[in-house]
């Protein structure tokens, strides 16, 4: 199934257009927080706050909204 | 003058003698996602006109990632430089164009021969050995939107400012999740540093990307000019 990762925060939504094929919800959500992960690098105290504060909101190719993935939830990348 | 113009910084630097040292030169079309490494048997070297390739650690299909690119500043097939007839990595055009071939045995046999050739491809094998250690840097230290950033002015300054390339592609090279790099682009869109249409980004404000690269840009790029001057 296709799932799409929105962004939300305080200030920002940005919609996903493109979509990631993906097994099921439990891997898009691991998919979620990976990415968070990788968006926030391993240095936080270096990130914006509104951004730390954000979310993926994960929805179907409806628009259907199945999960929310908040970025401040995801283990910190380890060097 | 017979000297044909070659848009390649490489060919473009050597003497009209080390240029015919190399052998039959035959001026290729590149599509993309055409591979052009050799792997086991490398018989040719690419020096590059138009476009970008992109050179591919992947070992045995499971662990993917991009080490460099190059574009009409270089040269594919720097092993017949060292003296190697084999292979290791991958290298992919991901934007297409076309180059000019020259046969691998050929290369190796001028290299040498010839002082003045061979001191102009090995300061490209150094410059190149420089732009994959701030790759190996940029990965380790640097966050996705700094890479990103870091990556589009890379291929602009091999393909022009606007380019065809989508994120699924974008994050197999930089090896991280497409939805990150969906997000990324868009708030640099947002910024006005470029402009993102379905499959092609065009670059707005190259200081506004190279701020946003946040060191990860321009290091590589000085030795290059320090080494070869300014590309093509």
């Amino acid at each position: 199934m296709r799932y799409f990762f929105h962004y939300r925060d305080a200030e920002r939504y940005f919609a996903d257009a493109e979509g990631t094929d993906l097994n099921d919800l439990e891997t898009a959500q691991s998919e979620g927080r990976l990415s968070a992960r990788e968006l926030l690098g391993s240095e936080r105290a270096e990130s914006d706050p509104d951004f730390l504060a954000g979310a993926y909101e994960i929805s179907d190719a409806d628009g259907m909204l199945l999960a929310v993935v908040q970025f401040d939830e995801t283990e910190p990348k380890v060097r | 003058m017979d000297t044909p113009a070659y848009n390649n910084r490489l060919l473009q630097l050597m003497s009209h003698d080390d240029r015919a040292a190399l052998g039959t030169l035959e001026r290729i079309v590149l599509p993309m996602k055409q591979r052009i490494d050799g792997a086991e048997d490398a018989k040719f070297v690419y020096f590059i006109e138009v476009g970008v390739a992109s050179v591919i650690a992947d070992v045995d299909g499971k662990m993917a990632v991009e080490l460099g690119i190059v574009g009409p500043e270089g040269m594919v097939g720097l092993g017949a430089v060292y003296g190697d007839s084999v292979d290791p990595f991958q290298t992919v055009m991901q934007v297409e164009g076309s180059a000019i071939r020259a046969d691998a045995e050929s290369v190796r046999r001028a290299v040498a021969e010839r002082l003045e050739l061979r001191a102009v491809l090995l300061k490209f094998a150094r410059a190149f050995s420089i732009q994959v250690s701030t790759t190996a840097l940029a990965n380790g230290r640097s966050k996705l939107d700094e890479r990103l950033a870091r990556w589009l002015l890379m291929v602009a300054d091999r393909a022009g400012p606007t380019f065809s390339i989508t994120h699924e592609f974008i994050s197999v090279m930089l090896g991280v999740r497409r939805s990150g790099v969906t997000l990324a682009i868009q708030i640099l869109e947002g910024k006005h540093f470029i402009r993102a249409t379905r499959g092609s980004i065009a670059i707005l404000d190259r200081a506004g990307l190279t701020a946003a690269a946040n060191g990860a840009y321009g290091f590589a790029e000085q030795h290059y000019a320090r080494l070869l001057g300014e590309p093509v």
